[in-house]
């Protein structure tokens, strides 16, 4: 069925889909005022915020990760990335679920390469019935594969282990903080991180509007391999359609 | 992007030219004494001028000429003349003032005068141990000016004109070629031709080959209007020449200067323009010293021409060439350019070549009609061709005393006029006969006839070898020839062995073997016994000095050993062999290499250079400009010096027409292409292909100097451009130095354009040169419409003038051009540019609209372009990419900020240490003299603590490490285990940052 989608804006939605793991609605159902009623307004305490995170769900979202790596006072890597599933008009212009990954990584270099630092690219586009990937040459190449299960991003931190948690209102936005023991690392990453062994010294900030409590960031702290980590990620509306790119 | 080696596993590298750089030091390759070093020099030096040629006939010197201001092992030429108001030196400096030549201006006498030249040669930091050498030279006496009024009209007739017309002087001619102010082409003609046949009268033109790069034209104007001449015009005389000559053309212009008629005149017969260039009309040589009469009638509203040589035996003029009626039509034959119109002047051409004899011309006349019986000069008798005799002979020692063979008086001499008639020895002629050894086994005889009734001389030689009875036979000379073809037949070929031997009477063996199977013994050879890994045998009896014989079919897929012996009664000769013969062929000579390029039997073939190649005294005939080359070509790190390739009409000008193949592993220096044109060194058109360790040290592409419309444009170093949807064209390697370019438009130091549809790449490559023209598109790459990707280049681009679209990379890039450039270093200096907001230091225009353009790590040096205009506001398609970097002012600077820290800098890029900038040369790997300092220089900086800093120094130290002697490597085993551990932990480092930045990414 053609069905009309409703461009949803930043300021109608509470983005991230953490805990939640209903699938993408087949139309974009989700009105402005069901969506409004997750929220409270004057939240005050902390662990009202991250409650409405936990809980919040949605069903087209951005999210995106930035990350510096570094060595001492020099940054070794960095990167960026960004998940966006939203639906989008096929090569016929109908409806489809487009799930979008997109990102580039500036890691150090091997001695055989030019650069000191060599930088990757990727950028992979699912519908329900095929892959698009970016090639080297520009192009995308295009692969049959079924992906019947296009699903919203699930938050996978266990705020529950934080400890110390603080939280700072900043006139528009809530600042809550916390820190994770070593022990709890693993639980509390989920599977956000592959590989987890060896982070030590986790800490963690998230960032809500003050108002609703719309969700703009979450950043971490840590280290690893005698490398210091700092990532955040962000979460935003789609507030443009996605079309498959040309093959 | 992956780093290219600076060695890049080829045994000819691309290296150093012996510059040191501050952090790097060599070991000393010359350690003689002084006076040694002095004696060497000062021998360098006598071979530098002793290889000096004036290129031309000093005894009549009547206009300026050129002489190099450089020669061999970079000496340096100093000339001075004894007699500066008649020949003066002036030195044409470029725009950093080093002598690129000197132009001797002639001022011409009131009487002949003789004048000396000097050449002082020497070398850098060794001028005391220098060279001299002097040449006389006979300035002509200046000769007084005609006033006749111009244009020649029709029906003019050019015997009214004084004796001894000396074109170069005469001033209704204009002189123009490339080389023409090198020689003095054209003389009067004084001198006693009894040897030759009667002058027809005193107005005779003289014309002597050009032996230099290019033709020597004189253009005088003319009148022959369709409205005057609506059947055309005859421009018809006398013609005679003497010795082997690349002959005289007289060709037809339009008011564009474009040739609607002309023809050709030489030793080797008559020439026709047809479809760009000149045809050959008749394969018979016309006979020497013999006047014949032509007629060449000229129809040029229509583009008919004809060439009609008078048969005096018939009494009847013969036409050459396609005939349509009595003409030939423009599109049948000749004028396939549709070059037409009112014909407003004419030119003689003295045309290029290898050969020296002598032109005349005679009684030139231009007329409606054209004489029908024209009057013979020629006398009655004449010595024409002697035969009836061997020139080469075997001879027995015992019997050479009763040697008849070599008795003159049994030979036939006949009457050149009418060839049917032998003249009788004693009554019609006398002759003598002188002889030398030329060895213990060679004999040359010189028989000299004379004709009584004119007294005229001429001169054979004939080679006597001895050889004794009991002599065993033995090769003069033996070669084995490559692998080909048998017709149509692609699994089976033949070898072809030739040579010289020593007697007659000897059996020639041969044997062929898979490569690589135990030699056969002679005795075996002889017999053509079946030894392990035959593939072939066979003989012949030699009767004669030279024999070239091929083997029975072989196999084309295997390659070969070949043996060959001389077997005689008295005994054999030595066993000769060659190994791993193949379908590869050699190129020995530049003969060789020219038939690489003309022979379209061999156009899928590989052949290799075996040594290096002088083009200097080679005359490449262009015959046509439709030859593909779909082979492949390994110079083998040889040079090929002095290539030119020239012509004004032919729609491609380069080694091939079109370039198909692969081709590389070679050095040119000096070479010069002229066209009009698509023209490039390579070829005038590149198809894809390969094209890899190509260095281009001096030269030109250029447009040919009489070629005077604005044509395709397109002029590269490598190629004039490249084509063809889908082609895949990849060039790396190549070093472009000290180049020129002028052309029309669309001109490339690299190539003038990257077609639509074309994919290349680009890797390696610097490119440092002018580029003067009165169009656009203007860079690396005139005009980019394909799909390039450059990798790691250097270019610095001056440009002399441009109208605009100039760009460092690209002059233009657009419709549809997709260009990606990764690490590059950008100087653009502009001295005149017509439109000066149009360039930019990367793309002088670009469409964004159809096309793209990427530049990662780039870098271009700010330049100070107020010269140009007061306020340059550039035109916003012109794009500046990178960073722009004052230049670095060291050669540390240089490596560390820019790219070329991530190239094995030692010795891929020389630092001139003068121009303050990278650049490339050549070097011999064996030349590369690094020591423990040069490597303890880098692995003394390592952190020990802080991996993430050791990049370079790794990679430099690891570079410096390889090329270090085991003597040297000894010395350094302290610092090579503190790069080992430094390596170790870069590497852990490395990749423990790469996993971290793995799990990071979201989704991937």
């Amino acid at each position: 069925m053609k069905s009309k989608y409703i461009l949803l804006t930043f300021s109608s939605l509470l983005l991230a889909s953490c805990g939640g793991n209903s699938p993408v609605a087949s139309s974009v159902l989700e009105s402005k005022q069901s969506e409004s009623s997750l929220l409270s307004s004057g939240l005050d305490e902390s662990s009202d915020y991250i409650a409405v995170f936990e809980s919040s769900n949605a069903s087209f979202y951005r999210i995106s990760s930035t990350y510096t790596i570094k060595s001492g006072a020099s940054v070794v890597a960095n990167g960026e990335s960004a998940k966006q599933v939203y639906v989008g008009a096929d090569a016929e212009g109908f409806d489809t679920k487009i799930e979008w990954l997109r990102g580039s990584k500036t890691t150090p270099a091997g001695l055989e390469d030019n650069d000191v630092y060599v930088t990757t690219r990727y950028s992979i586009y699912h519908s329900v019935s095929e892959t698009y990937t970016l090639q080297e040459n520009g192009a995308y190449k295009v692969t049959a594969e079924e992906h019947p299960n296009i699903v919203p991003y699930a938050c996978p931190f266990l705020f529950s282990k934080g400890e110390g948690i603080k939280n700072t209102l900043n006139r528009f936005e809530m600042n809550v903080s916390g820190r994770v023991s070593d022990a709890n690392v693993s639980s509390f990453l989920g599977n956000a991180i592959s590989s987890k062994e060896g982070i030590k010294d986790l800490s963690f900030t998230i960032t809500f509007s003050a108002k609703e409590a719309y969700l703009k960031s979450l950043s971490l702290f840590f280290n690893k391999d005698g490398f210091a980590v700092s990532q955040t990620y962000r979460f935003s509306s789609t507030n443009s359609p996605l079309s498959l790119p040309k093959a | 992007m992956k780093r290219k080696n600076a060695l890049f596993a080829l045994s000819s590298l691309l290296l150093l030219g012996g510059v040191v750089a501050s952090s790097v030091s060599f070991s000393p390759v010359y350690a003689a004494s002084n006076s040694e070093q002095d004696e060497e020099f000062r021998s360098r030096c006598q071979s530098a001028v002793d290889a000096l040629n004036l290129g031309f006939d000093t005894e009549k010197v009547v206009a300026d000429f050129i002489v190099e201001a450089t020669g061999f092992y970079g000496a340096k030429f100093t000339w001075t003349s004894s007699n500066e108001s008649i020949l003066s030196v002036e030195q044409i400096l470029n725009e950093n003032g080093k002598a690129l030549r000197n132009r001797v201006h002639v001022f011409r006498p009131e009487v002949d005068t003789k004048v000396t030249l000097t050449v002082k040669a020497a070398i850098a930091n060794h001028e005391n141990a220098y060279a001299t050498r002097t040449f006389l030279l006979t300035v002509l006496k200046a000769v007084a000016i005609p006033e006749d009024s111009l244009p020649l009209e029709i029906n003019e007739d050019f015997s009214d004109y004084d004796a001894g017309l000396d074109l170069g002087d005469y001033y209704s001619y204009t002189q123009s070629g490339g080389e023409g102010f090198l020689s003095t082409i054209v003389d009067s003609s004084d001198e006693n031709l009894s040897n030759v046949n009667d002058m027809p009268s005193k107005h005779v033109l003289k014309v002597r080959s050009s032996v230099a790069s290019s033709d020597t034209r004189y253009t005088r104007k003319a009148n022959v209007s369709v409205a005057l001449a609506p059947k055309g015009a005859y421009l018809e005389g006398d013609y005679l020449y003497t010795g082997k000559t690349n002959g005289v053309g007289i060709e037809l212009l339009n008011s564009s200067n474009e040739i609607v008629s002309g023809i050709n005149l030489s030793s080797s017969g008559f020439k026709q323009y047809a479809s760009g260039v000149y045809t050959d009309l008749q394969e018979e040589a016309p006979k020497e010293g013999v006047w014949l009469h032509f007629k060449f009638l000229v129809r040029p509203k229509s583009g008919y021409n004809v060439l009609q040589v008078f048969d005096r035996a018939c009494g009847s003029y013969v036409t050459y060439g396609t005939k349509l009626g009595t003409f030939i039509k423009t599109s049948n034959a000749g004028l396939s350019s549709g070059k037409k119109g009112d014909v407003t002047s004419f030119r003689l051409v003295s045309s290029k070549g290898s050969a020296f004899g002598y032109s005349y011309l005679a009684n030139l006349k231009l007329s409606l009609t054209g004489s029908e019986a024209p009057k013979n000069y020629n006398r009655s008798n004449g010595i024409g061709f002697i035969d009836n005799y061997e020139p080469e002979i075997f001879a027995e020692k015992s019997g050479l005393e009763s040697l008849s063979s070599v008795d003159p008086k049994t030979f036939a001499v006949h009457n050149r006029f009418d060839e049917s008639k032998v003249y009788a020895v004693n009554s019609d002629y006398t002759v003598s006969t002188s002889s030398r050894m030329v060895s213990e086994t060679q004999i040359e005889y010189t028989h000299e006839f004379v004709l009584k009734e004119t007294g005229e001389k001429q001169s054979i030689q004939q080679n006597v070898f001895i050889y004794e009875e009991g002599d065993k036979p033995s090769f003069s000379a033996m070669k084995f020839g490559s692998l080909r073809k048998d017709g149509t037949d692609k699994t089976s070929g033949t070898i072809t062995f030739s040579g010289l031997v020593s007697r007659p009477g000897a059996t020639f063996h041969y044997m062929l073997l898979k490569k690589g199977s135990a030699a056969p013994t002679i005795e075996q050879v002889i017999a053509g016994d079946k030894v392990s890994g035959f593939a072939d045998a066979g003989s012949a009896t030699l009767y004669s000095r030279s024999f070239s014989i091929s083997s029975n079919l072989v196999s084309m897929s295997n390659n070969y050993d070949g043996y060959a012996v001389l077997y005689s009664e008295k005994g054999n000769s030595d066993l000769v062999s060659e190994q791993n013969i193949s379908t590869v062929i050699n190129i020995n000579t530049v003969d060789d290499f020219y038939a690489m390029a003309t022979d379209v039997n061999t156009a899928y073939d590989t052949f290799r250079l075996t040594n290096d190649l002088d083009f200097s005294s080679f005359y490449w005939n262009l015959k046509n400009d439709a030859f593909e080359f779909h082979g492949k070509f390994d110079g083998e790190g040889h040079t090929i010096s002095n290539l030119a390739i020239a012509s004004a009409t032919a729609a491609r000008v380069g080694i091939f027409s079109y370039c198909y193949g692969d081709f590389g592993n070679v050095t040119f220096e000096n070479a010069k292409i002229f066209g009009s044109g698509n023209a490039g060194i390579i070829a005038g058109n590149l198809y894809g292909g390969t094209y890899s360790d190509i260095h281009v040290l001096g030269g030109e592409v250029s447009v040919e100097p009489t070629f005077t419309g604005a044509g395709e444009g397109y002029f590269g170093a490598i190629g004039g451009r490249s084509r063809g949807e889908g082609k895949v064209g990849t060039y790396s390697n190549i070093e472009i130095d000290d180049f020129k370019i002028e052309c029309p438009k669309y001109c490339g130091l690299l190539t003038g354009g990257f077609e639509s549809g074309v994919i290349s790449k680009l890797d390696t490559i610097y490119a440092s040169g002018t580029i003067d023209t009165d169009g656009a598109a203007v860079g690396l790459i005139g005009r980019n419409r394909g799909d390039t990707t450059v990798n790691n280049a250097i270019v610095n681009l001056h440009i002399k003038d441009a109208k605009k679209e100039v760009g460092t990379i690209a002059g233009h890039n657009k419709e549809g051009g997709k260009l990606a450039v990764n690490n590059a270093i950008l100087d653009l200096k502009i001295d005149m540019i017509t439109q000066p907001g149009y360039f930019g230091s990367f793309i002088g225009s670009f469409d964004a609209a159809s096309s793209s353009y990427t530049a990662n790590n780039v870098s271009y040096i700010k330049e100070d372009y107020s010269h140009i205009s007061e306020s340059i506001t550039q035109d916003v398609k012109s794009i500046d990419a990178g960073d722009a970097i004052y230049k670095p002012s060291t050669k540390e600077a240089w490596e560390q900020k820019t790219f070329l820290r991530d190239f094995d800098v030692s010795t891929s890029f020389a630092y001139d240490e003068e121009e303050n900038k990278p650049y490339m040369r050549l070097r011999n790997e064996s030349e590369i003299k690094f020591v423990a300092f040069d490597y303890l220089a880098y692995t003394e900086n390592l952190s020990e603590t802080d991996p993430s800093k050791n990049h370079y120094l790794l990679i430099k130290a690891g570079n410096v490490y390889s090329y270090l002697s085991s003597s040297e490597k000894a010395k350094v085993a302290q610092a090579k285990a503190k790069y080992d551990a430094c390596l170790a932990a870069y590497n852990e480092y490395a990749k423990k940052a790469g996993e971290l930045a793995d799990g990071l990414n979201l989704g991937e």
